[in-house]
């Protein structure tokens, strides 16, 4: 029955897109447009592939699809900016901040997921958005879904080197962003 | 212990080896240098607490239950052949758009790029008498639209020029304007070529004055005039009795499938032609199976 195959896999997909896209609502539609296609090609589907491998492949699709078009409208954003106005042009860094800035106030963002996490969920969320998308797509599909490198590298379309360059990076990042956080937790520990 | 990694080589290798994804000769090797480098070692617990700390992040639910409704998604979703059926009519807007601007530069290079003669590639496509005229002062493109019967259709667009004096081919100057005009058969055949008889019911249209003949069997009947220095819009052929006044003229006649547009029952769906010095060149956008082609006619 495809219901039970939808049940059993719709909260892995929502999370893993939520995770990457930081969307509520976009993850949602991340996850209704993956069965649907899983449906439509259920069978192009090779029996000796991993079932889930083949539905994150879709979802990675679905995921990559929203982030380019956010991309897009970025770039019409930076271009539509008035060489004739007296407000200084935007910098790469107000950029950057702008797109944290974005995110920490993303409608899309579900409030009442974000208060169900514990302090250190909500630090290490935080980071995660400021990961580039591959390192977080990898580092999600890692450490959250439990992928092994050689099935994120089928997912992604990539080879295990780039997935292990990534996700070794990606967690690098987030150890750099997170280290203020985990000396306060290590000071904590040993005062106690 | 050649084989042995040191502090840069490893570091890389440190999230795999926490991953247990390194290779066996690999994985000896970094145990044997953490083993002695207390740093390395530290490093990969900070690895391994950020990767525990990812993994400690709760499991969400979507809001919607998508496995409830997911018959009815999929009750609903459009057939998959509607779902390809937009990329190809983008593309092929695309292919028509670029082959108007292509026919444009071909016109706007002047009386220096002549053919030899009229070309006909394809008898089943639609064959187009043209002749210049001088610049109109003021120009009103019209569309005439008239059926002759019940499949027949006849579109015309004419310059109406104040002077309005209709010249010989080899009066074509720089600025000078253009009329085309497209025989189509029912069905898009094409009925007749440059040398067949032209009908009766064209001919009150047709502005072409270097006594060219028709075949008696033309059903639809399309004239363009263009000034070939004014950008080129595409007109709907569909206007059916319209009169479209301004300074920019239309140079492109599209059918869109639809009863009344140009080429409506055939594979034409633009044509355009273009004379120089007495030579006709004919080129049409028309549609396959495969999408649309810009053809020399």
């Amino acid at each position: 029955m495809f219901q039970t195959l939808v049940r059993r896999y719709q909260s892995r997909v929502f999370t893993a897109a939520f995770r990457i896209l930081s969307n509520a609502e976009e993850a949602e539609e991340v996850v209704q447009d993956t069965f649907l296609r899983v449906h439509q090609n259920i069978s192009k589907f090779r029996k000796d592939a991993s079932f889930s491998s083949w539905v994150f492949k879709i979802a990675h699709n679905q995921c990559m699809d929203i982030l380019r078009n956010r991309q897009r409208r970025k770039g019409f954003r930076l271009l539509s900016f008035d060489p004739q106005s007296n407000k200084p042009e935007p910098t790469e860094e107000s950029m950057e901040a702008y797109s944290v800035v974005s995110q920490l106030s993303d409608p899309g963002a579900d409030p009442s997921q974000s208060l169900e996490l514990s302090e250190q969920g909500s630090m290490v969320v935080e980071a995660l958005k400021q990961l580039t998308d591959t390192q977080r797509t990898v580092v999600v599909l890692h450490d959250i879904e439990g992928f092994q490198y050689q099935e994120i590298a089928e997912i992604i379309g990539t080879s295990i080197g780039t997935v292990r360059s990534r996700l070794h990076y990606g967690r690098i990042k987030l150890k750099e962003l997170l280290e203020p956080y985990f000396s306060q937790q290590n000071m904590s520990a040993v005062s106690r | 212990m050649s084989n042995d990694f040191n502090c840069e080589q490893l570091e890389p290798l440190l999230s795999a080896f926490h991953d247990g994804e390194l290779s066996e000769v690999e994985r000896t090797a970094a145990e044997r240098h953490l083993n002695g480098c207390d740093a390395c070692k530290n490093r990969l617990l900070e690895i391994g607490a950020v990767a525990n700390s990812l993994k400690s992040l709760p499991r969400l639910n979507p809001k919607i239950d998508v496995a409830a409704n997911i018959e009815s998604l999929i009750a609903n979703q459009p057939k998959q052949a509607n779902r390809f059926s937009r990329p190809v009519f983008w593309g092929a807007a695309g292919i028509a758009a670029a082959a108007a601007v292509v026919v444009v530069a071909i016109n706007l290079n002047g009386p220096s790029n002549l053919g030899d003669s009229p070309q006909t590639a394809n008898s089943s496509i639609p064959h187009i008498g043209s002749k210049t005229q001088p610049v109109p002062q003021s120009q009103k493109l019209e569309v005439a639209h008239s059926i002759k019967n019940s499949s027949d259709l006849e579109v015309a667009q004419s310059v109406d020029n104040s002077s309005n004096t209709e010249q010989g081919s080899s009066e074509d100057q720089v600025g000078g304007s253009q009329v085309a005009a497209t025989h189509l058969g029912r069905n898009g055949e094409p009925i007749g070529n440059a040398g067949a008889k032209k009908d009766a019911a064209s001919e009150s249209h047709n502005k072409t004055d270097r006594g060219e003949k028709r075949n008696t069997n033309v059903t639809q009947h399309v004239e363009i005039a263009q000034n070939p220095r004014v950008v080129p819009h595409i007109v709907d052929g569909s206007a059916s009795g319209a009169h479209l006044d301004g300074s920019d003229p239309h140079l492109i006649a599209r059918g869109t499938g639809g009863a009344g547009t140009i080429g409506a029952d055939s594979n034409l769906v633009a044509v355009y032609d273009t004379e120089q010095h007495g030579v006709t060149e004919e080129l049409g956008i028309t549609t396959d199976e495969d999408g649309l082609y810009a053809i020399k006619l």
